[in-house]
C-alpha cells in the first residue's frame, strides 16, 4: 500500500487532479496555464507510472457476446466426430441447470492445420486462421457464472456482482489517458443492440464516472452530445465559448482563481477541441480501398464489424488506451447464444467477424502496431458438448471450460495453454480464471495486479480481488 | 470521501510541499501531548500493519496491540520500550536512509512529522489508548476564549479555539446575497427567488441575525428542504429503483420508500425513530404505514434473479446489508470481516457473522406477496383490511351460488338440444412460468417469472412450457366449490409438486420422482371460491402434472387438461348456440359473471408498499462462512452486538404478530441507543459534511482506523451528545450549524491563510462548492420558470435519446415516458434504474448507486461541458428560458439580458456583463444570422455554463 498524498495513493490523487476522461489534457492546459507550476508540483500533471516497463500500451478487446463454442472454434476435439446423438455421462451447468448426462452434439465444422505452429482452427476461421502464429490461445478458461448477466459483469469487471469497475476503467485508472481528445476506454456496440446489462458493462462503479466506458458509434456523431446543435456552425460556437471564457474569467478572478474555477474553464476550450478531433478520428473515408478491403469494409456482410476493427486501430494510434468492440448485441441468435440451431447461429457470427479481425491483426502487423497492441478474444463462456434440447443442435453455456486468445502486446504466437476434457465440457489441464486472464492483461501494460489497488468500502480493492493472483505466464514472450 | 474533492486534492500537494520544505527541527510545535488514536494508531495501521498486524509478526513484531510491542524480537532487540528512546529499536529504523534497512519498505518514509510524533509519543510513555472512534461519547467543555469570553455559537467557541492555537481566524462574514444563496441551496437544493434575496438584504441591513435567523426557520419549514435532504439519505443506503443483473427488473413501490425519506425529513423525525422503522418498522409495537414502507430500506440493494450459486446470492444479500448498516449507520467497515478478521479495525469474523444472525431469517427480494405487502398499520386498519377481504370473499361466493343456478339450468338446455359442455372448477387461474432448475420446490415467489399468463381454458397446463426439461410453474386462482361437504383431491406429478388451498398445503409431493403414485388428502370445504394454487417443477427427463378431486354430488373430476376435452360455457355463450338458450338465463349468466369477474378485481386494500418480511418467528442457524464461502461452513453464532462497541447478547422476543423472530427490533434499539458509541456521531458528522462541504471526519462512512481522523474531535462528540439530549431531531442541529460565525464566512481568503491551512483543517474559510447534478437540473428550471413542484409519487422519466437507449439489449425496455411538466419535476423524483443512469445525472457525478456512496465526486471533464452545450435538455430548456425573457422584460435586449442574469444568479448584472450579453447576441444576430428569438435561446445558454451558475460561493 502506497499512501502519500493525504492518505490516497499516488493515482487516486491523480485523479482528485482530473485523471480519466480528458482529464490529461487538462492538466496539460492548466500547466500550460502556469497553475500547476506556481503550486510547485508540476510532474503532478503526468501520467501514473506504470509498476515495470510495459510490454502493450493499448488493448483491443473483441467481445463475442452470448458465449462462442469452443469446440466448434479452435478447441478441436477430434474423438468427438461419429458420435453425434450419443447419450454421454458428463456434468454440465448451463441456464438450464444442473444435468449429469446429456446427448453429444458433434461439432459442426470440419477443422484444419495452419501456420508453422500447426493450429487446428475449424472452418468458421478460415481468414483469422491464417495468423494462427501470432495468436496465444488460452483452451482452460474457467468462470463463476454459466448466466449471461452475471458472467457478462466477471468478464468484464471480475465479479459477478455489479457495482465494480471494468477491466478498461482499471486500465485508465493505472496508466492514464494519453490523449485527451479522446475517451480512454471506448465501447462500441453491435448494430442489434447493447449486451444484457447494458450500462454496467462499462461502468466505473466505485470509481469516478469520468471512468466509465464512453460509447462510440461507427456511424455519425462518435460520442454523445459531442455535434453542435443542428445548423450551429463553428465560429457560433467559439463566439458563445469566447463569452463564456470572459465571464469565467472575471468570476475566477475574484475568486484568487481557485483551481477547481479554472479547471472547469479549460475543460470548455477541451470539449471545443474535442469536437474537431474526435470526428477525424472516425473519419475512415481517408484510409485506402485497400485498407477497406483488408477489414472487409467493401463487403455487406462485414461492413458493421470490418469499420469497427479498423476504428479500433484508429484509435489505438490516437492514444486510446482500451477499446472494447461487442460481436453480437441483444438476447438470442442476435449474438453468438446458440441455444436453437448452432450452425446458423455461428456461421452467421464468425462470418461477420472473421475477415475483420484477420484485417485488424494485418494491418496491426504491417504498421508496427501488434507489438504494443494487446488484443483480446472471447465471450462470457464457452458451450456445452451436449445438446440443451431433445431435438436439435442448441448448445447451453458452459462456464466450466472454453477458450479464449490473445495476440500482440508481447504475447507468445504460436503457442496454445491448457486444456479441456475430451468432450470439452470442462478444463482439466492448467485450468484458467476470468482473473488469471485480468491478470495478463494488466502485466503486459506494465501493471501489477496485485498492487494496483483502489481503497473503497475500507478496502483497498483490486481488480482480481484480495487473494494474489499470477498472469498465465505460458503465453508471455 | 470528502466533497469538493478537486480542489482538496490540490490541496494536499501543497501540504506535502510544506511539509517537505519547512523546519523539521520544530514540526510538532504546540503539539506537546500526543494522542494515540489520532496521532500514532493511524500510522501503524497505515504503514506498519501489513508486516506487523493481526496476520503477520514479521522478526516476531505485532505493533497492534500494548502487549506485543515492547516484546524480544528475533533480532534481540525491543521495538519500543516505553519512556527510553534509546532503546526504542523502531526509531532507528524508521529514521533509516539506508534502502535496506528503513521502515517501512514500500513507499515513501515516513513524514518528518510522523516520526516526531512517534518519537514523542514513546518518550509520554506509549500509552495506548482504544481507537476514538471505539471509545464512549465524552461531553466537552465549551471552549473559554482567553479572555474569559465565550462565543455565542458553541461551534465558534470550538471552531475558534482551534483556530487560534494555529494562529488563524476565521473569515470575515460573506455578503447577505452570497449568504442566502449558500442557504437556500444547502437547504432545499433551489435557489433563492431574486424578491427573496432583496427582502433579506434589506432586513440584514437592519439586524443580520434576526434576518438570518428568520431565513433558516423559513428554509427548513420549506418541503422542498425534504426533498434536498432524503436524497443524501437516499445516497447513503445505496437507493436505486431497480435491481440490476440481466432483467435488472423494477423493484415493485420502491418510490414509497423515497417519499417516506422526504416526509421524514420535513416532519424532523426524530433520528432514533426514523432508523427504528428502517430496521425493524414491521416489529414494533405501533406499525404504520410509515413504518412498513420504511423498512424497503432492506429491498434497495442489487438482487440476481437467476444467481449460478444460489446460497452465495443469499449471503451475497446479507453483506449488502451488512455493508450497509455498518458503514451507513454506524461508520463501521463490518464487511471487511466477511472471509476473515479484519485487517486493521479489532472486528473478527464472528462478529460479522453474529451481525449476520440479526438479518438471518429475511426473505429474499424479488416479487410477490413477502414483498409486496398491503400497507396496514394501526389496529383499525388491519380490522379495515379483514373486513374488506371477507367483503370480496362472501361476495364472490354469493354470486357464484347464483351463477351455478343458472348455469345448471343453461347446461340442462344445452344438453336437451345436444350440445355437451363441462363445468369448470377452477376460475380466474393464472400461470407463472419459471426456467430454472430445480432438486426441489423452489419459493417460487422469490423468483422472477419468465412468462405470466391466464390460463384459458381453466385447467392445470404445463404444456405451457417453453422448454421440455428445467422450469416450474405457477397457477394460482380460484376453486369453485359446489356445496358444503368433504372434498378429496389426488395429485400426481413428475417432479415435485404441492396444492395449496386457501393458504392451507392440502397435498406436499416434493422432490424428484416419477408418475404412478398419486397422492391423496380430504379437506372439508365450504360452498363458494376459495383460494387456489397448484406449485410444481420438472428436473429433467419424464415429466406430468395430474390432479382430480371427489365430492359431494361428483366423482373424480380432473382439474387438469390434458386428459380432458373442454368446451367452455363461456365460449358456447359467445356463440351462435346462445340464440337458442333462455334469453333472460344468458343475460343473467353474463352479468353474474360479470359481477364476479369485477369483485376479483377488488382488492382487499389500496396501498401497497415494498417491504421487509420474516419467514415465521425462528430463524434457521448462523453460521461462520470459513473465507466467506457457503462450502465452508464453521460454527454456529448467536445474534450478538459487535465486541469493538461494547458487545453484548441481545433480549430478543419472537413476534408472533409480525411473524417474525424479533431479531431486528433487538438490533435496531441497540443501534439507536443513547450509549451507541457511532450512531449519533456518525449522523451528525453527514448532517455537517452537507453544510461544509467535508465531514469533521471526511471519510463519513468509515470512522475505523482507516478512516481520516476528525479534525475536531471535541466538536464532533458536543454535537452528537446535543444532538441525542435534543431528541435526535435534524432541524434543531441544523438550526445550531447554520447559526454559526463559521457558517456563514466567506469562501474568499488571503493567499496567506490558504498557504496556512490549505486542507481548510481548521474551518477558517467557507469551500466553495459545486452544485450537484440535481441542483444543477432544477436550477434550469427554477431559472427558466418550469419548476413543477409536485411533490411525491411514483418517478418520472426524463426523454433519453435514441443513442442512450440503444445502449440496452431490449433498448427503451424499463424507461417509460413522462409528459414534459412531468419532466420538469424535481430530479429527486427520477426513476433510477441501475444499467440505465440519466447520462446528465451520471456526468455530474450521480453515484452509481450498487453500494453506499459516503460523498459524491466532484469530477470536471469535457463529457460536461459537451453536455451544457449541445445537449437536448439543455437546449430545449434554453429556449424557454429566452421565452421567459422576452415576456418578462420587453424587448428592450438590455433588460432581458439583466433580467437573464437576475434570474439565473440571483444578482444584478453589472455593465460590463450587460454589454457582454448584449454583444453575444448582436453579435449572434449580425455575424452569425440567427434569428433573435434564437440568438435569446443562446444567450441564456451562456447563463447555464458560466461557473457562477454552477459553483456557489
Amino acid at each position: 500500500m502506497r499512501r502519500n498524498f493525504c492518505g490516497r495513493t499516488r493515482r487516486e490523487f491523480l485523479w482528485q487532479t482530473g485523471a480519466g476522461f480528458g482529464s490529461a489534457a487538462l492538466a496539460g492546459l492548466l500547466s500550460q496555464d502556469g497553475f500547476f507550476a506556481r503550486a510547485g508540483a508540476s510532474d503532478s500533471a503526468k501520467l501514473p507510472q506504470p509498476h515495470f516497463t510495459p510490454k502493450a500500451k493499448n488493448v483491443i478487446f473483441l467481445f463475442m457476446y452470448g458465449g462462442p463454442s469452443h469446440i466448434d472454434t479452435f478447441d478441436y476435439k477430434p474423438t468427438m466426430k461419429g458420435r453425434d446423438n450419443q447419450t454421454v455421462e458428463v456434468k454440465t451447468f448451463g441456464r438450464g441447470g444442473h444435468k449429469n448426462s446429456g446427448r453429444i452434439v458433434e461439432p459442426r465444422w470440419d477443422f484444419k492445420q495452419y501456420g508453422k505452429c500447426g493450429k487446428w482452427v475449424s472452418d468458421l476461421f478460415p481468414n483469422l486462421a491464417q495468423y494462427v502464429d501470432d495468436i496465444a490461445f488460452i483452451h482452460s478458461m474457467t468462470a463463476d457464472s454459466p448466466i449471461h448477466g452475471s458472467a457478462m459483469l466477471m468478464m468484464n469487471s471480475g465479479r459477478v456482482q455489479s457495482g465494480h469497475p471494468c477491466l478498461g476503467s482499471w486500465v485508465n485508472y493505472g496508466l492514464g489517458t494519453i490523449n485527451g481528445n479522446l475517451p480512454g476506454f471506448v465501447v462500441m456496440l453491435d448494430p442489434k443492440g447493447g449486451p444484457i446489462s447494458g450500462a454496467k458493462n462499462w461502468s466505473s462503479g466505485y470509481m469516478p464516472a469520468s471512468y466509465q466506458g464512453t460509447i462510440f458509434r461507427a456511424q455519425g456523431t462518435p460520442i454523445l452530445d459531442l455535434k453542435a446543435r443542428e445548423g450551429v456552425t463553428r465560429s457560433q460556437q467559439r463566439t458563445i465559448l469566447d463569452s463564456l471564457h470572459e465571464q469565467n474569467s472575471e468570476h475566477a478572478a475574484l475568486r484568487g482563481n481557485r483551481s477547481e474555477l479554472l479547471s472547469r474553464i479549460s475543460s470548455y476550450e477541451l470539449a471545443f477541441k474535442m469536437q474537431e478531433h474526435a470526428p477525424e478520428a472516425v473519419d475512415i473515408a481517408s484510409e485506402s480501398a485497400d485498407t477497406h478491403q483488408l477489414y472487409g469494409i467493401d463487403q455487406d456482410r462485414t461492413r458493421d464489424f470490418g469499420t469497427k476493427c479498423l476504428l479500433a486501430r484508429r484509435l489505438v494510434e490516437r492514444g486510446v488506451r482500451f477499446i472494447q468492440i461487442y460481436s453480437g448485441g441483444a438476447h438470442n441468435d442476435d449474438n453468438w447464444d446458440a441455444h436453437a440451431d448452432l450452425k446458423q447461429n455461428h456461421d452467421f457470427h464468425a462470418g461477420n467477424t472473421d475477415k475483420p479481425i484477420a484485417g485488424l491483426l494485418e494491418d496491426l502487423k504491417r504498421r508496427g502496431l501488434l507489438e504494443e497492441t494487446l488484443v483480446v478474444w472471447g465471450g462470457e463462456f464457452g458451450r456445452q458438448p451436449t445438446a440443451e434440447y431433445a431435438q436439435g443442435t442448441g448448445r447451453d453455456h458452459n462456464s466450466y471450460g472454453f477458450t479464449m486468445w490473445m495476440a500482440g502486446g508481447g504475447i507468445r504466437g504460436g503457442t496454445s495453454v491448457g486444456a479441456t476434457d475430451e468432450l470439452g465440457a470442462a478444463a482439466v489441464e492448467k485450468p484458467f480464471h476470468v482473473k488469471n486472464l485480468h491478470a495478463t492483461v494488466l502485466h503486459q501494460l506494465g501493471i501489477d495486479p496485485n498492487r494496483l489497488s483502489y481503497f473503497h468500502s475500507g478496502l483497498d480493492q483490486k481488480l482480481v480481488g484480495v487473494e494474489p493472483i499470477e498472469p498465465i505466464h505460458e503465453i508471455i514472450s | 470521501m470528502p466533497n469538493g474533492l478537486y480542489c482538496w486534492g490540490f490541496a494536499c500537494v501543497l501540504a506535502v510541499i510544506a511539509l517537505f520544505m519547512g523546519h523539521p527541527a520544530d514540526v510538532l510545535g504546540q503539539e506537546s501531548t500526543i494522542q494515540f488514536s489520532n496521532d500514532i494508531q493511524p500510522i501503524l495501521a497505515r504503514r506498519c500493519f501489513a508486516c506487523h498486524g493481526p496476520d503477520k509478526a514479521e522478526g516476531g513484531l505485532r505493533l497492534n496491540s500494548p502487549e506485543t510491542i515492547s516484546v524480544v524480537l528475533e533480532s534481540g532487540n525491543r521495538a519500543i520500550v516505553p519512556n527510553d528512546l534509546q532503546a526504542s529499536a523502531i526509531l532507528e529504523r524508521i529514521r533509516s536512509t539506508e534502502e535496506d534497512t528503513r521502515m517501512p519498505p514500500e513507499g515513501k518514509p515516513l513524514t518528518e512529522i510522523e516520526q516526531q510524533r512517534i518519537a514523542r509519543w514513546i518518550e509520554q510513555g506509549a500509552n495506548w489508548k482504544q481507537h476514538w472512534a471505539f471509545e464512549p461519547l465524552s461531553n466537552p467543555q465549551v471552549p473559554i476564549r482567553p479572555d474569559g469570553t465565550t462565543a455565542n455559537n458553541p461551534i465558534d467557541a470550538f471552531v475558534e479555539a482551534k483556530l487560534s492555537s494555529k494562529e488563524l481566524a476565521m473569515s470575515q462574514r460573506a455578503e447577505p446575497r452570497v449568504l442566502l444563496r449558500r442557504l437556500s441551496y444547502d437547504l432545499t437544493g433551489l435557489p433563492p427567488t431574486p424578491e427573496q434575496v432583496a427582502d433579506f438584504e434589506q432586513r440584514a441591513a437592519i439586524d443580520f441575525q434576526a434576518a438570518w435567523e428568520t431565513e433558516v426557520d423559513r428554509l427548513l419549514a420549506s418541503e422542498h428542504y425534504g426533498e434536498r435532504w432524503a436524497r443524501h439519505w437516499l445516497d447513503v443506503v445505496r437507493y436505486a429503483e431497480t435491481n440490476s443483473f440481466e432483467r435488472d427488473g423494477a423493484k415493485p413501490y420502491a418510490w414509497r420508500y423515497r417519499d417516506y425519506v422526504i416526509r421524514a425529513f420535513n416532519e424532523d423525525k426524530p433520528y432514533d425513530q426514523f432508523l427504528m422503522e428502517q430496521l425493524a418498522g414491521d416489529e414494533l409495537p405501533e406499525v404504520t404505514k410509515d413504518s412498513l414502507i420504511a423498512t424497503g430500506f432492506y429491498r434497495l440493494g442489487i438482487w440476481d434473479d437467476e444467481p449460478a450459486d444460489r446460497e452465495l446470492a443469499m449471503y451475497d444479500g446479507f453483506d449488502d446489508i451488512l455493508t450497509t448498516v455498518g458503514q451507513g449507520l454506524l461508520g463501521l467497515t463490518l464487511n471487511c470481516s466477511r472471509c476473515h478478521d479484519h485487517k486493521i479495525d479489532p472486528i473478527p469474523t464472528k462478529d460479522y457473522y453474529s451481525t449476520v444472525a440479526f438479518f438471518r431469517n429475511l426473505t429474499p427480494n424479488g416479487y410477490g406477496p413477502h414483498v409486496e405487502r398491503p400497507l396496514i398499520g394501526s389496529p383499525e386498519d388491519r380490522a379495515a383490511y379483514a373486513a374488506k377481504e371477507a367483503d370480496i370473499r362472501d361476495n364472490g361466493n354469493r354470486l357464484q351460488m347464483q351463477i351455478n343456478e343458472i348455469e345448471a339450468m343453461l347446461r340442462q338446455e344445452l344438453e336437451s338440444i345436444n350440445t355437451t359442455t363441462d363445468q369448470f372448477d377452477l376460475d380466474d387461474m393464472e400461470y407463472r412460468f419459471f426456467r430454472d432448475s430445480f432438486q426441489k420446490l423452489p419459493d417460487f415467489d422469490s423468483l422472477k417469472p419468465e412468462t405470466v399468463g391466464k390460463l384459458e381454458p381453466p385447467l392445470l397446463d404445463i404444456s405451457l412450457a417453453t422448454r421440455p426439461d428445467d422450469f416450474g410453474f405457477v397457477f394460482v386462482g380460484k376453486l369453485i366449490v359446489p356445496k358444503d361437504g368433504e372434498y378429496t383431491f389426488r395429485l400426481d406429478s413428475d417432479d415435485g409438486s404441492r396444492l395449496t388451498i386457501d393458504s392451507k398445503v392440502i397435498i406436499e409431493y416434493d422432490g424428484i420422482h416419477g408418475t404412478g403414485r398419486p397422492q391423496r388428502s380430504g379437506v372439508r370445504l365450504t360452498a363458494g371460491r376459495h383460494d387456489f394454487r397448484v406449485d410444481y417443477f420438472q428436473g429433467s427427463y419424464g415429466k406430468g402434472l395430474q390432479l382430480d378431486w371427489s365430492g359431494p354430488g361428483f366423482k373424480r373430476r380432473s382439474l387438469t387438461r390434458q386428459d380432458r376435452k373442454s368446451v367452455d360455457l363461456n365460449q358456447v355463450l359467445q356463440s351462435a348456440a346462445a340464440e337458442i338458450l333462455n334469453a333472460d338465463h344468458v343475460a343473467q349468466f353474463k352479468k353474474l359473471r360479470r359481477e364476479l369477474e369485477e369483485n376479483s378485481k377488488r382488492k382487499p386494500w389500496d396501498e401497497y408498499g415494498m417491504c421487509v418480511s420474516e419467514s415465521g418467528t425462528s430463524a434457521p442457524q448462523t453460521q461462520i462462512l470459513m473465507r466467506g464461502s457457503p462450502q465452508g461452513k464453521g460454527d454456529e453464532v448467536q445474534p450478538a452486538f459487535p465486541s469493538i462497541l461494547g458487545g453484548g447478547v441481545p433480549s430478543i422476543e419472537p413476534n408472533e404478530a409480525a411473524k417474525t423472530t424479533g431479531r431486528r427490533l433487538a438490533f435496531a434499539k441497540w443501534i439507536t441507543s443513547p450509549d451507541n458509541r457511532l450512531t449519533s456521531r456518525v449522523f451528525v458528522n453527514r448532517v455537517w459534511q452537507h453544510h461544509f462541504g467535508r465531514g469533521i471526519v471526511r471519510s463519513s462512512n468509515n470512522f475505523g482506523q482507516l478512516g481520516d481522523p476528525p479534525t475536531h474531535p471535541e466538536l464532533l462528540d458536543y454535537l452528537a451528545t446535543r444532538f441525542v439530549q435534543n431528541g435526535w431531531r435534524p432541524k434543531s442541529l441544523h438550526k445550531l450549524i447554520l447559526t454559526s460565525r463559521a457558517y456563514q464566512q466567506s469562501s474568499l481568503a488571503s493567499s496567506d491563510v490558504i498557504e496556512k491551512d490549505p486542507n481548510n483543517d481548521g474551518f477558517n474559510r467557507f469551500d466553495l462548492r459545486r452544485l450537484s447534478a440535481e441542483e444543477i437540473r432544477d436550477s434550469i428550471l427554477v431559472a427558466n420558470g418550469r419548476l413543477n413542484r409536485t411533490m411525491y409519487g411514483p418517478s418520472i422519466y426524463p426523454e433519453l435519446s435514441r443513442e442512450v437507449l440503444a445502449s440496452q439489449s431490449v433498448p427503451g425496455k424499463g424507461w417509460e415516458k413522462s409528459s414534459y411538466q412531468d419532466q420538469a419535476r424535481r430530479s429527486v423524483y427520477i426513476h433510477i434504474k441501475r444499467s440505465l443512469l440519466v447520462p446528465m445525472m451520471s456526468n455530474f457525478d450521480f453515484p452509481e448507486p450498487d453500494t453506499s456512496c459516503e460523498a459524491r465526486f466532484i469530477t470536471t471533464q469535457p463529457g460536461q461541458a459537451l453536455g451544457m452545450m449541445n445537449g437536448d435538455f439543455l437546449n430545449q430548456q434554453s429556449m424557454e428560458f429566452a421565452q421567459r425573457l422576452a415576456t418578462e422584460a420587453g424587448s428592450e435586449l438590455r433588460s432581458q439580458v439583466a433580467r437573464g442574469y437576475l434570474l439565473a444568479l440571483s444578482r444584478n448584472a453589472t455593465n460590463t456583463e450587460i454589454d457582454r450579453g448584449v454583444r453575444l447576441i448582436e453579435t449572434l444576430i449580425g455575424k452569425h444570422g440567427l434569428s433573435p428569438d434564437v440568438a435569446l435561446a443562446n444567450f441564456a445558454l451562456f447563463l447555464f455554463n458560466t461557473n457562477e451558475f454552477v459553483y456557489i460561493d
